[in-house]
């Protein structure tokens, strides 16, 4: 027993006392200057507090901050950042630490600038379908403040119980309602941002008319490198009349593929379309939540339909009938609440679900055109059986945005190694379809090295050129996005520490 | 690292699995009252595993300070669980943890000083003597009020005190609430339901805040957990007609609410069940375990287990949602008891709230009770036992009370067992933002069935100068059987 | 310069000859030439010819919306004429990728017989090309529906000033790898690259699309019937038009897209608000729109106001205003008449109403009544600004600025002029292709 807990958690054999791998502490003049803006209980310092800060939800990596500080203004971020600017210490920004890339991970021994305590809806302007928000109110709370209008946030991210709007701008986010209402950007009209010179701007979408370029779409999904949003003026949406929910079964995979590219083509525009494939379904009928899913079918399509309440069941009768022509061998449709939630459960809870069958669960996300998703699923599963990797699949079919989910056990050096490689293959071969790393995770730091897959050294080398136009210093979430080689003015800088590996974790 | 401090990490270290479970997806961030509050992560669920973890690891001295300050600043409510996609069972982990903060640096005396009093049946017997005797005519309250503000625990503490005195507008309706002749006669038991109003039925917009599904995807909240229609299997098991039934009287439920054990006594009588006498019980050993004195906890257990095992009731039932979590975890707790483990086991499997049993029983229908209510849910109860519905079903068999919706019922109110003691400052902002919410329903009284709670709330509501009562639900379904002449 | 051109690019390339009507000469005293390269790699080619000899470059692409700016002396004015035609559409994808030079027709020609559609009707119509619209990020009325030009943009392939090649985006409908230079270069005037590729999000054509009229007593009316109209029918298009002559009522043009039931009931529920509604045959429906594209083509100065929805009559109001103040035959009025002047003289006003956009189009004054005509123009943009509005000169700016006084739009903040300034020199290192102003 002794000896396998040893080889499980990470860390030194008891007894032993090591260094924990913290970072440098924090110069007491700056520590002191953070703690006049953000009051003392906005600075952590201690090293063991700091510990919780060492990854977000991407586990395979960790690295302890220098510091972290909790302001709570735009007034406090700028000065914040200004400190920071006038010190060179490099900055991570970090909102409810939900992110799958490790964007939020604090490379360089970086501060972390959180915006946890930046959490109140500001203003909402029902007329103009429109809220004003701090970048730490969570995504579903803006939701719920906005209903009494009738009115709702569109992009619902799956973690959008807590992940929050300023993390959601920094990746651009999706979610399954992005299908048809657009993902994170399609819904800001405006930012005001502290730039990493403590300097703050206003981004507006009034760029799309001609006052200037699209500043706005360019910050979105930026990840953080670019500035903190420390304000952000977000589009509200109405909340449909009406919601038609429907179930397709399919006893083959590639028939629920084909049904997608099939509503698709038909000009459809459902709210959501989601697909859970057969090793997903059976996760999820053996958990808490099982929907009574037969569990000899390929793969189940989830498809939500909604506006106007006149047409939209003839609307759902269409889907049907182009699932039945695909192939379905079932396809039921949710008559009341009740019904719709359960028709939800085998993709919502598919994730959790996964998360039991095994030790550890990676999950991928990359895009392929929606025609190539059949191929790209086929080589999905390919890659994996090559590698005897266990994977499921649920994932934003509808926009072409997989996330093969690989099961493994961290414990098992050579599985993990198959993991990586698997990975990598996977996104070579969406990429070779015509697609891209990442649909909604981002690149943060652990999809760098993917990012030769799909642009070359031109395009890297510009990445790097519109990052110093805004953070000549090179100190915004340092080392993240692009790979160390793409930007020739910046190797060699002082800015490099490699992460901490968790021991036998992934990549 | 001494001897002694690795012994502590192997306490978390021999939780592997548990901890290991989560995958700091940080589902669970914004469910964590503490959190939300003050926005470190080292104050949410996620971080405070990921500090266990540290400590299992040998990365973390056991005696840290952050260590200790962030497993004590956690208020146990569990809200963390039923949003943990990975099932980390957290609770269980906490009160490890809570163990080797308290072998490490020593339990604050506060804390200790409570353990022991209700630990033992004498102190307990003698401190619930002393506290009915301060409490009545009023004296607590009235002195709770008059204490200077800067004496603000005194007065607090004086507060909650006042709040366990039972409401006497329960027996004398407020003017204007009349009780209406056809009803309030006092005849027979079952009375119809004719010229009774319709008062909230189940899933209306009265009983929860309605939001737009997308926006309540948020699964702990009262509303969303619970689509209309649906039923969970745990909350509604089923039960035989007329069951025999062994009551937890609890330390401090037969210390200063015995009236509200009266009045479960009498309901149950009256449901058509039959009481059982468990005269050898003792404290559930739930403030033990939150506390970190775990083998105290165990030792308790042990002899409940022993207990209620032998007076072979088919359910035990427990009025308190702190107890009835901790007898229906006597399982887990002991474990690694080979002597009674399987029988704590099948003792867990038989202990029901007092709520999940009556709604499976045929209630008779009282007499009415013309008063706004609004419930708020206890954690042990919401959170750790997942009973969400049933109290709320319990109080619509009362005709014409009304149910209002109290914003945010699913969230904790700052009570957990010491806290307002031991985190006067962040207690006291939890428990002002329970207040607001509850000033804002118009309710004319709160139930919630926990005696904690009721400490906690009624204790912040007498504190803000509000006469709101704060009752046990079974006090208002008893009140309405005594109208109805059940009892006479 | 021509000689190495045609030496670089073929005869063909520079067959088109004449830069076209209205091109002002090049800065070193000769006409600019007009290039048209056939593909990505000749723009390339032309582009790191025009780097290396520091010949400067006006990307005229169709040059059927703006015409080389005098105060940029072009060398070489880009043509896309030749960088035409679909390079990839699969129905299934719901995304096509296209040249440069492609018109919105020839997209449309390929795409209806599979009843899809690139969901974006830009004033300049069917003719005008797909990567003139992603550069001037110009959007028609749809966009209250189907979102603006940066929305519907997936991916580009573009060319720097000095030659460099970049893709940037891709063909897929999600993609946040690297920083999103689609939505920076959509909309960014071709001052920093030139665009010579691209792939766009198309849409299902709907089932019915209904136009529907109705009418407003004033400009107040308009704008909150326009605003009960996005809330009940949620349109794909919203118009509001200032009258065609005072005294004559404002108009509202409603466009309902989607299944033929949820169309009728949407037009049920306008009527409900706004009682009279024409609903117009699909012809001339149209035809309608057509009409209203042309009209806004004619004029030659064009704004661009944009306030907050529920601030739109305000500033359709001062838009009237202006328009009468404006008017050259506003005698009437000056005499006291109650009659006032027919606003359609001086110009037009249409509201894209869901987003609060206005456009304004003016004629510009006779000599002999600038002054009048400038500070009408003055009081209607500072109406705009203290409606926490903002306003910018469309085109024709140069043709006001000719007179005094001419109002300027708010000065940038030096932070978003830094940012901008640098992004040009990274891209556009030698200041070859024109700046932001002109």
């Amino acid at each position: 027993m002794a000896e396998r807990e040893r080889a499980t958690l990470s860390g030194p054999a008891p007894g032993e006392r090591t260094s924990t791998g913290a970072s440098p502490a924090l110069d007491a003049a700056l520590g002191e200057a953070l703690r006049e803006v953000v009051g003392s209980d906005g600075l952590i310092t201690d090293p063991g507090a700091l510990l919780v800060y060492e990854a977000d939800a991407l586990m395979a990596y960790r690295e302890r901050p220098r510091a972290v500080v909790l302001p709570r203004t735009t007034a406090q971020v700028a000065a914040v950042l200004r400190l920071l600017h006038e010190a060179r210490m490099p900055w991570v920004p970090r909102g409810a630490g939900t992110g799958l890339s490790g964007g939020a991970l604090a490379l360089s021994a970086a501060v972390l600038v959180s915006t946890a305590r930046m959490d109140r809806i500001l203003a909402i302007d029902a007329p103009n379908r429109r809220a004003r928000v701090q970048p730490g109110v969570v995504n579903v709370r803006l939701s719920a403040a906005a209903a009494p209008f009738g009115l709702h946030y569109a992009p619902d991210p799956s973690s959008q119980t807590v992940c929050t709007i300023g993390g959601n701008v920094a990746e651009n986010a999706g979610g399954p309602h992005c299908l048809k209402y657009g993902v994170t950007l399609n819904h800001i009209h405006g930012l005001t941002v502290a730039l990493p010179d403590g300097e703050l701007v206003e981004l507006r979408d009034g760029g799309l008319d001609g006052s200037g370029y699209d500043l706005l779409g360019l910050f979105v999904g930026s990840e953080g490198t670019l500035g903190i949003a420390t304000e952000i003026d977000v589009r509200l949406t109405p909340v449909p009349d009406m919601v038609e929910t429907l179930l397709a079964l399919f006893p083959e995979v590639d028939q629920a593929t084909r049904a997608v590219s099939a509503i698709i083509a038909e000009g459809l525009l459902p709210a959501a379309l989601e697909m859970v494939d057969r090793q997903a379904i059976l996760a999820v009928e053996a958990s808490a939540y099982a929907a009574g899913l037969p569990t000899d079918v390929g793969g189940a399509l989830v498809i939500e339909l909604d506006g106007r309440a006149a047409g939209l069941a003839e609307e759902a009768e269409r889907v049907r009938t182009i699932c039945e022509r695909a192939g379905a061998r079932e396809v039921q449709r949710a008559h009341d609440e009740a019904e719709r939630q359960r028709l939800w459960y085998a993709r919502k809870k598919a994730f959790g679900a996964m998360g039991r069958l095994a030790p550890d669960v990676l999950v991928q996300d990359a895009v392929v055109p929606r025609s190539q998703l059949p191929h790209a699923l086929r080589c999905c599963y390919e890659i994996a059986a090559r590698h005897e990797l266990r994977i499921c699949n649920t994932f934003h079919a509808g926009d072409g945005n997989l996330h093969p989910t690989i099961l493994f056990d961290r414990r098992d050096a050579d599985q993990v190694h198959r993991v990586e490689q698997a990975s990598k293959e996977m996104m070579q071969a969406c990429v070779d379809c015509g697609g891209t790393i990442t649909g909604e995770h981002g690149v943060g730091w652990d999809k760098r090295a993917y990012m030769d897959l799909v642009f070359g050294a031109e395009e890297l080398a510009l990445f790097c050129d519109v990052r110093r136009v805004f953070d000549p210093e090179g100190l915004a979430n340092p080392l993240k996005i692009l790979p160390s080689h793409s930007c020739r003015e910046w190797s060699g800088a002082a800015t490099h520490f490699e992460p901490d590996r968790l021991s036998g974790a992934v990549r | 690292m001494s001897e002694s401090i690795v012994g502590l990490a192997d306490i978390l270290r021999r939780e592997e699995a548990g901890l290991l479970a989560c995958v700091h997806c940080g589902f669970c961030l914004s469910a964590c009252p503490t959190y939300t509050r003050l926005g470190d992560e080292a104050d949410s669920p996620r971080g405070r595993l990921y500090l266990m973890r540290a400590v299992a690891e040998g990365r973390l001295d056991p005696a840290a300070p952050a260590f200790r300050t962030h497993i004590d600043r956690c208020l146990g409510c569990r809200a963390c669980e039923p949003v943990c996609p990975s099932g980390v069972p957290y609770g269980f982990l906490v009160e490890r943890a809570r163990t080797v903060v308290a072998e490490a640096g020593g339990a604050d005396p506060v804390g200790r000083l409570l353990l022991w009093t209700f630990g033992h049946r004498f102190n307990a017997a003698v401190a619930g003597w002393k506290g009915r005797i301060f409490r009545s005519g009023g004296f607590a309250a009235a002195l709770a009020r008059l204490l200077p503000r800067r004496l603000r625990t005194a007065r607090y503490g004086l507060a909650m005190l006042a709040a366990t005195r039972p409401w006497r507008g329960l027996r004398a309706p407020p003017a204007g609430l009349t009780v209406s002749p056809a009803a309030g006669g006092g005849t027979t038991g079952a009375t119809s339901g004719s010229g009774v109003p319709a008062v909230a039925r189940r899933g209306s917009a009265a009983e929860v805040a309605v939001q737009p599904e997308r926006a309540a995807a948020d699964p702990h909240a009262l509303a969303a957990a619970y689509p209309a229609g649906t039923s969970l299997t745990a909350e509604h098991a089923g039960a035989r007609p007329q069951p025999r039934v062994a009551l937890l009287r609890g330390c401090v439920q037969s210390a200063l609410f015995g009236h509200v054990n009266a009045a479960t006594g009498r309901v149950l009588r009256a449901a058509g069940c039959e009481l059982v006498e468990v005269r050898s019980q003792r404290c559930c050993g739930a403030l033990h375990a939150h506390g970190g004195a775990l083998e105290d906890a165990r030792s308790l257990a042990r002899a409940n287990v022993a207990a209620f095992t032998a007076a072979g009731a088919d359910y035990v039932v427990v009025n308190a949602a702190g107890c009835g979590a901790m007898l229906k975890e006597y399982g887990e707790q002991l474990r690694d008891d080979v002597a009674c483990r399987d029988a704590a086991h099948a003792l867990a499997t038989r202990v029901r709230d007092l709520s999940e049993l009556l709604v499976e029983l045929d209630l008779p229908r009282g007499a009415p009770l013309p008063l706004r209510v609004t419930y708020d849910a206890p954690c042990h109860l919401h959170h750790a036992q997942r009973i969400t519905r049933a109290p709320l079903d319990l109080l619509r068999q009362v005709p014409q009370l009304e149910l209002v919706a109290l914003p945010g019922a699913e969230e904790c109110c700052g009570g957990a067992g010491t806290y307002g003691l031991t985190h006067a400052e962040l207690g006291g902002r939890i428990l002002d933002d329970k207040v607001d919410a509850i000033l804002g329903t118009g309710a004319d009284v709160v139930a919630t069935p926990n005696p904690g709670c009721i400490m906690q709330i009624g204790a912040g509501l007498a504190l803000r100068g509000s006469r709101i009562p704060v009752l046990h639900p079974i006090e208002l379904l008893d009140e309405s059987y005594r109208r109805a002449g059940f009892y006479s | 310069m021509r000689r190495r051109l045609e030496a670089l690019l073929g005869a063909e390339a520079l067959a088109s000859g004449a830069a076209g009507p209205g091109v002002i000469g090049a800065g070193r005293g000769e006409r600019p030439v007009r290039a048209a390269p056939a593909s990505t790699q000749q723009v390339a080619d032309l582009l790191g010819l025009c780097g290396r000899e520091g010949w400067r470059v006006w990307p005229a692409g169709g040059s059927s919306r703006r015409l080389p700016d005098e105060r940029f002396a072009a060398d070489v004015l880009l043509g896309t004429e030749r960088l035409a035609g679909i390079t990839i559409y699969e129905p299934e994808d719901l995304t096509a990728g296209c040249r440069a030079g492609t018109s919105h027709g020839q997209l449309a020609d390929a795409t209806a017989p599979h009843r899809q559609m690139l969901p974006l009707e830009p004033a300049v119509g069917p003719a005008g090309t797909l990567g003139g619209t992603l550069a001037l990020a110009d959007a028609g009325p749809l966009r209250a529906g189907y979102g603006a030009p940066r929305d519907l943009a997936l991916g580009l392939t573009v060319v720097t000033s000095d030659g460099r090649v970049l893709r940037v985006g891709g063909r897929v409908v999600k993609n946040v790898a690297g920083y999103d230079l689609v939505r920076l270069l959509v909309g960014s005037r071709g001052t920093l690259a030139v665009i010579t590729e691209l792939h766009v999000r198309l849409r299902g054509i709907p089932e019915r699309d209904a136009t529907a009229l109705l009418a407003a007593p004033d400009a107040a009316g308009a704008a909150a019937l326009a605003l009960a109209i996005r809330d009940a029918a949620m349109p794909a298009a919203l118009e509001v038009l200032a009258p065609p002559a005072s005294g004559l009522p404002w108009q509202l043009a409603p466009r309902l897209h989607g299944s033929a039931l949820a169309v009728a009931d949407a037009l049920a529920a306008v009527a409900a608000i706004g009682g009279r509604v024409d609903v117009l045959d699909p012809g001339v429906a149209r035809d309608w729109w057509d009409g209203l594209a042309a009209r806004e083509r004619a004029v030659p100065v064009g704004l661009r106001l944009t306030v907050l929805p529920d601030r739109l009559g305000s500033a359709l109001a001062a838009c009237e205003q202006f328009l009468i103040s404006a008017s050259d035959n506003n005698l009437d009025a000056r005499a006291g008449s109650p009659r006032r002047a027919a606003v359609n003289r001086s110009g037009y006003c249409a509201a894209h109403a869901a987003d609060g956009i206005v456009r304004l189009g003016v004629h510009p004054p006779d000599r002999d009544r600038e002054n009048t005509w400038i500070r009408a123009l003055s009081d209607l943009v500072s109406e705009i600004v203290s409606l926490n509005g903002t306003w910018t000169y469309d085109r024709g700016a140069g043709t006001v600025r000719q007179f005094a006084g001419a109002p300027e739009p708010p000065a940038r903040p030096a932070a978003l002029v830094r940012l901008e300034r640098g992004l040009k020199a990274r891209f556009d290192p030698r200041g070859l292709l024109p700046p932001w102003e002109v």
